[in-house]
């Protein structure tokens, strides 16, 4: 186009000079920009390039540019997303937001916007990514340029702190404890349902001080108001710990009261930071009842159990004699204290009756065996050593696994019931001994009677006939025969009066009886008798001790002249505190006990015994064949008019 | 008969509660004239009364009365009577009897199987402030069955069963219940009775009395510690 223009005059020739120069300056100036453009682009490019953060470029649904962190963003490199359409990582839910924010943006609605949203990267994985994106013109066409941030951990923060606070507000909501936070000026912060169900009020604007009014606290007791101060939630606030703090609570919601169970926790984070209070508390008024009633019942139990004349113990077989529980009455009847059964377990066998123990133990031993009712009747010795029968019942009871593990028994003293069933078998038996001796003795009496004294009345009779009939001379002679039958007859009465009952035993007493009796043993046996006695002289007994005793010597004697074989014997009789005892002891062939039990009768040892035991006495017989023997008896002296 | 010195005669009153017995020796005492019977009785009760009023010289007494016994009778006229002398009647050769009626203050004792002069010696005997007893009793019987009958000197070690015997010594030794229990093979709380009973029966009250009764005893050695 220039060569047309050259060819006009000289001024148009100046004027397409200077026109000429002008548009060499622009080319100067154009190709100045150009380079400076250039030089400005690249510095861009190389600031964008080595960005931390991710830099991108839309472009017409394309990613016009990104840089390495911006592609790292979706899992990708650069050239794999540069001139792709990224729509197709936009997740459904967030693909119209960031539609929508692009077309505002280009509109020129806004300028800027920063906004969040989700992707699925190249992996699969889905990201937050945070933008902050503003319109621009890139390669000379309108785009939007931004940076990118990934924000997928801070979301995740941001949910699960939601998540927990939700959780947490669900249980406040759910849980049958109260729960209620006051911040440190005392004002509540959280109450939850459970706590104003069970409070009756929920949360007051009350300050701590009128805490205790506002919600009817009160001391176990019921009627003492709690102090305000000493309330756990007015101490979490001081920064105290309480835990379990009972509390009774009653006001108009709950008239009839509560039973509440407080536990006070200052609010301290990690810094020390006091940020209130929490407590923590249920409701135990039905608990309470429960206990109340099981205390009662206990009471009740209790007040049975030590208060029935029985004793009653948990006890194990293994090992035997191991006593979990025994009830009081047991130190009334064997004078040992409950703790000194439970803690020795020896001291049960120890005072088994040495007779019955053996017996005891195998019928215990069974019974845990066979897991069978326990029942038994044996005697213990009494602390003070004497004999308690008892009638004692146990249930075995059983552990989880069946095996026995309990004795759970009672215990009757029966000793009444028993002495008086012993001492009625042994009256029985006596009586019927006694009828029979009896009615020997009759006989033996009947055939004397009639033999000897008979005989002699007989003969007088005759020789008094003829006495009559004699002449004077005679008649003297007679007569003189007739006294000395007299005196035979009157001889043999006294003698059979004195083995019937010697009258010295009831006119003068024991000592003058045994005296005399000793005299005419000697006399008729020729063995010598060494007779010593202690307390008895000029003393007088009850008929029955005095006869007991007498017989018993008679009859120790008298079997010591049938079957001792000595020339010698001892007897002695005292008197001591509540007793009466006497002792007959010879050095001769003694015999075997045993045996002696056995057919005590033909030992005349039987009937003592029962002499004794009618009197509630005791007879002690030692001896052995060859060792001699001595029986020893005691009559007791004090409760014998009660026994009859 | 010997009364030729004129006395004054003896004034008797008779107590027995056999009329049968009573008219016998009725009989035997008015047969003497130097006796006069004063008054009869046929209970203790009466008896007793009969003597305090009468005052006789002498109290015939049957030992056995009914009611009040003979020896209670004998014993409210010691009291009531002291210058009345009893001669006692008696069915009982029984020494015992004897010893009992002269312990009572009687001065005679006369057997009523004994023949019948025996009555009269022992009037005459009792008016003389003498004892007479009829024989075959004989005063040297009397006082042995009378020493029989004082109180006794009986050892207390004796009133001891073998067992108690058997704690004692071991006790005295100082082996202690459960020690002794081992050795008798019985139980403590047996062992525990006995030594008990021993003590309380010889009068001890603690181990250093006990021991000392050991040793006196005999029971154990007189030096500690030389048991066998």
């Amino acid at each position: 186009m220039m060569p047309s223009e050259a060819s006009s005059t000289e001024p148009e020739a100046a004027e397409l000079r200077a026109r000429l120069r002008r548009l060499e300056a622009e080319l100067v100036a154009a190709r100045e920009r150009e380079t400076k453009l250039q030089e400005s682009q690249a510095r861009y490019r190389i600031l964008a390039e080595d960005s931390l953060a991710g830099v991108y470029v839309l472009q017409d649904h394309k990613f016009a540019y990104v840089n390495k962190p911006a592609a790292a963003l979706f899992g990708a490199e650069p050239q794999d997303l540069i001139g792709q359409d990224f729509t197709p990582f936009m997740l459904p839910e967030t693909a119209p937001l960031v539609e929508e924010n692009i077309r505002r943006r280009l509109a020129g609605e806004i300028s800027s916007a920063r906004y969040t949203f989700r992707i699925r990267t190249v992996q699969g994985e889905i990201r937050d990514i945070e933008v902050l994106g503003t319109i621009a013109t890139f390669d000379g066409r309108p785009a939007i340029i931004g940076t990118a941030l990934d924000r997928t951990g801070d979301v995740a923060a941001r949910n699960a702190l939601q998540e927990q606070t939700r959780l947490l507000e669900l249980i406040l909501e759910c849980m049958g404890d109260g729960v209620a936070v006051a911040n440190p000026k005392g004002e509540f912060v959280i109450f939850n349902p459970a706590g104003i169900r069970i409070t009756g009020v929920g949360p007051t604007d009350a300050p701590p001080a009128a805490w205790g009014d506002a919600y009817g606290i009160f001391l176990p007791d019921r009627t003492t108001p709690f102090a305000a101060g000493d309330l756990p939630l007015a101490r979490a606030l001081r920064g105290e710990s309480t835990d379990g703090v009972d509390m009774y609570l009653r006001n108009r919601s709950r008239p009839d009261g509560a039973w509440l169970r407080v536990t006070g926790r200052p609010l301290v984070d990690d810094d020390g930071q006091m940020h209130g209070g929490v407590v923590v508390f249920h409701d135990t008024t039905d608990l309470r009842h429960t206990i109340e009633k099981l205390e009662r019942a206990e009471a009740k139990y209790r007040a049975l159990v030590e208060q029935l004349p029985v004793i009653t113990y948990t006890a194990s077989a293994e090992p035997m004699g191991t006593i979990l529980y025994v009830s009081p009455q047991i130190e009334t009847v064997l004078g040992v204290a409950p703790a000194e059964w439970v803690a020795n377990p020896n001291l049960w066998l120890g005072h088994l009756h040495p007779e019955d123990s053996d017996r005891v133990v195998a019928e215990v031993r069974h019974a845990w065996e066979s897991h069978q009712r326990f029942v038994s009747e044996y005697r213990m010795i009494t602390r003070a050593g004497d004999v308690v029968w008892f009638h004692d019942e146990a249930v075995v009871l059983h552990d989880l696994q069946g095996n026995a593990s309990l004795l759970q028994g009672v215990m009757l003293d029966v000793t009444e019931r028993e002495t008086e069933r012993r001492g009625r078998k042994r009256l029985q038996a006596l009586s019927a001994d006694l009828v029979a001796v009896q009615e020997a003795e009759r006989r033996r009496l009947g055939l004397e009677l009639h033999d000897d004294i008979g005989q002699v009345l007989t003969g007088l009779k005759m020789m008094l006939n003829a006495a009559l009939a004699s002449p004077g001379p005679e008649l003297l002679a007679r007569v003189g025969d007739a006294e000395r039958l007299v005196d035979e007859a009157t001889q043999r009465v006294r003698e059979l009066s004195q083995r019937l009952r010697p009258a010295a035993l009831d006119d003068l007493g024991l000592l003058p009886a045994l005296v005399s009796h000793v005299r005419s043993y000697e006399r008729q046996t020729k063995i010598q008798v060494e007779f010593e006695h202690r307390g008895i002289e000029r003393r007088r007994f009850a008929p029955d001790v005095e006869t007991a005793a007498y017989r018993i010597v008679q009859e120790a004697l008298t079997n010591v002249a049938r079957h001792a074989q000595v020339r010698a014997v001892r007897v002695r009789a005292w008197a001591e505190a509540g007793h009466l005892a006497v002792l007959v002891e010879d050095q001769g062939v003694g015999f075997d006990a045993a045996l002696a039990e056995v057919d005590g009768a033909t030992r005349g040892l039987g009937g003592l015994r029962e002499r004794a035991a009618l009197l509630g006495g005791q007879v002690l017989i030692e001896t052995a064949p060859g060792l001699g023997c001595r029986v020893h008896v005691e009559l007791p002296l004090v409760d014998f008019v009660d026994w009859r | 008969m010997m009364s030729t010195v004129p006395t004054r005669p003896t004034r008797i009153l008779l107590v027995d509660d056999h009329s049968v017995v009573r008219a016998g020796v009725r009989s035997i005492l008015q047969a003497q004239a130097d006796f006069t019977l004063v008054g009869e009785a046929e209970d203790g009760l009466d008896a007793v009364r009969k003597t305090v009023e009468l005052k006789p010289d002498v109290l015939v007494l049957d030992l056995v009365l009914r009611g009040v016994q003979g020896l209670e009778v004998l014993r409210q006229v010691r009291e009531q009577a002291q210058r009345t002398r009893v001669v006692v009647l008696s069915m009982h050769q029984d020494l015992a009897y004897v010893v009992e009626a002269q312990r009572g203050g009687a001065l005679a004792y006369v057997l009523k199987a004994g023949p019948g002069d025996e009555i009269v010696k022992a009037v005459r005997a009792a008016m003389q402030g003498l004892s007479y007893v009829s024989p075959p009793l004989n005063q040297a019987d009397i006082d042995t069955v009378a020493r029989q009958m004082e109180g006794g000197k009986l050892d207390l070690y004796e009133t001891l069963t073998t067992r108690e015997r058997e704690v004692c010594q071991l006790a005295a030794q100082g082996y202690t219940n459960d020690e002794i229990g081992g050795q008798l093979d019985i139980s403590r709380r047996t062992v525990e009775s006995h030594r008990f009973r021993m003590m309380h029966k010889v009068g001890l009250k603690n181990q250093a009395e006990l021991v000392q009764f050991a040793i006196g005893r005999g029971v154990i050695p007189r030096l500690p510690g030389t048991r066998q």
